[in-house]
């Protein structure tokens, strides 16, 4: 019975939605949205050292609609993966590991992250 | 002993698991001090960004935390996304082609933006 092409962990397909669940794989999504993101910032860095006129384009696409819903996403993934790493660096030194912590926390990260993303956006 | 200071000096790029694991941990540490000091100290320049930007990054220390920054930012990712690679791809010859396409992108941004930040520090106004 060997298959060589089963899925490794985690089955996402397959794994009830729970908040400790969509948390846990909110974290890499959001690690990946903010690998993609240093694209951008690298690319930034190169137009504002090289290239005037491509800073300038660049410029006026973050400040129109499109630009700053991706800004928006950026920053939020930013909060969102801050708060969380924090929480699963305490894990990692042992505290906070039963049920009830897990999901107090899971609720705090949530409510700081969008009250956070809302504060530096419209405040 | 040596063997696992060997682990630790691969910075989480050999083929075990734990170091990767703890370098993980060390840079996610790392990186809360260095963010906590960019986000405060960028705040100010706020208003007049891109301007500011060119002033702030002159002075040495700025410069060098900023670098340091972005190097610990793309180990963590890479690090990140190749236990991503970990769980989800099962191929090995596929695993290992995109681990390498992917240390090679992060090199070269990383590259890219020490390049514009070390010209943007010495360029002369």
């Amino acid at each position: 019975m060997k298959n060589k092409n089963r899925p490794i962990s985690p089955h996402l397909q397959i794994y009830k939605p729970q908040l400790t669940s969509i948390l846990s794989i909110s974290h890499r999504f959001t690690g990946i949205i903010l690998y993609l993101s240093t694209f951008l910032i690298s690319f930034w860095l190169f137009c504002i050292a090289f290239n005037n006129n491509l800073k300038i384009i660049l410029d006026s696409f973050f400040f129109s609609n499109f630009g700053k819903i991706i800004l928006f996403f950026i920053t939020f993934s930013f909060i969102y993966h801050f708060l969380n790493g924090i929480r699963h660096l305490v894990w990692d030194f042992g505290y906070g590991f039963n049920i009830k912590n897990v999901y107090l926390t899971g609720f705090i990260i949530i409510i700081l992250t969008l009250a956070l993303n809302i504060y530096i956006w419209f405040f | 002993m040596i063997n696992s200071l060997k682990k630790f000096c691969s910075f989480g790029f050999s083929k075990d698991g734990s170091s990767q694991w703890i370098w993980q941990r060390i840079s996610a540490l790392l990186l809360i001090f260095l963010f906590s000091w960019i986000i405060f100290s960028l705040q100010k320049l706020l208003i007049n960004f891109t301007t500011d930007f060119y002033a702030w990054i002159k002075i040495p220390i700025n410069m060098i935390l900023f670098i340091t920054l972005f190097i610990v930012v793309m180990h963590h990712s890479t690090l990140g996304i190749l236990n991503i690679f970990e769980d989800y791809i099962q191929s090995k010859k596929k695993k290992k082609f995109f681990s390498t396409l992917l240390k090679t992108i992060s090199f070269l941004i990383i590259f890219l933006s020490i390049f514009s930040v070390w010209h943007i520090y010495s360029e002369i106004i």
